[in-house]
């Protein structure tokens, strides 16, 4: 028995537009990914040289105390309410720093551990660190009651979260 | 004996098939050629991101490296050093040594395959 092909074409046409449809969606798709990864690849680099550079300022600053890793350590000047903040790239970043003052014996190990996050007026913690770096200042031996001279600092860690 | 009325009606779907097909293909075509200009635009972009950050860690690196003694030394100027086919770099910023009690901030440019990307890097000495 003979069929009938009525209703082919209307089935052609049908697959057709699908297979279409796909074809362009898989298109634009994958060109909305690719404008969309511009701007994240730039605004990151952005702010993660911004964090590692309010760090470095962070650094040079508390290098200046009487007593890095033992005096108040965000009192240092350019201090914010007892942080530090630097704009770079159009970021603007905030860093807390902590002391982390170490004694083996008599030798003190002076630490002090950097946290920069963006500034949103919250303290920099877990949840939006983008770098934190632990620091040693070296110092050599002075007279007791005379400051301390930073002869040279060292990165101790350096991690950066995101 | 055909059926009375379907003379000529192949000859017509066919012309109008590949009018069809012609079209479709074209924008197919075209489609698939925009594709691949924003994958180069993209390979591009990635590509600038890496000469970047490559380029600041050579900056870092040579304060680091040069300036351990003190403020009166300059150090190497790193974009003496070639950068990938394609690429230019250049900086703006102090070539001596910061001193010890605040960081220096350079600019740095990347360009290269029509994408121009600008950052500030802050350096200071160990």
């Amino acid at each position: 028995m003979r069929r009938s092909d009525e209703g082919a074409a209307l089935l052609l046409v049908l697959g057709f537009v699908v297979f279409m449809s796909a074809v362009t969606g898989g298109l634009v798709g994958y060109l909305s990914t690719t404008i969309k990864q511009r701007v994240p690849l730039d605004d990151t680099r952005a702010r993660e040289y911004a964090a590692d550079g309010a760090i470095e300022d962070a650094i040079t600053r508390v290098r200046t105390l009487a007593h890095p890793a033992e005096d108040a350590c965000g009192s240092a000047a350019g201090n914010v309410s007892g942080h530090y903040q630097l704009t770079l790239n159009t970021k603007v970043i905030r860093v807390k720093c902590e002391n982390a003052l170490q004694l083996i014996g008599t030798l003190k190990q002076k630490n002090v551990v950097f946290t920069a996050c963006e500034e949103t007026g919250v303290d920099c913690d877990d949840t939006n660190a983008i770098i934190r770096a632990q620091v040693n200042y070296e110092t050599p031996v002075v007279p007791a009651g005379s400051p301390d001279f930073v002869s040279r600092t060292w990165i101790q860690s350096w991690s950066v979260n995101r | 004996m055909r059926k009375g009325g379907d003379e000529g009606e192949s000859l017509v779907e066919i012309v109008i098939s590949l009018v069809l097909l012609s079209l479709v293909v074209s924008a197919l075509m075209a489609g698939l050629a925009t594709v691949a200009r924003a994958s180069k635009s993209q390979r591009d972009l990635v590509k600038a991101d890496t000469v970047m950050r490559a380029y600041a860690e050579s900056v870092k690196y040579q304060v680091r490296d040069a300036c351990q003694v003190d403020s009166t030394l300059t150090y190497l100027d790193p974009f003496a050093t070639t950068p990938p086919a394609g690429f230019v770099v250049s900086q703006t910023g102090p070539q001596a040594c910061p001193v010890a009690t605040t960081v220096a901030v350079h600019t740095l440019t990347v360009t290269g395959n029509g994408v121009t990307r600008t950052m500030d890097i802050a350096v200071r000495r160990p």
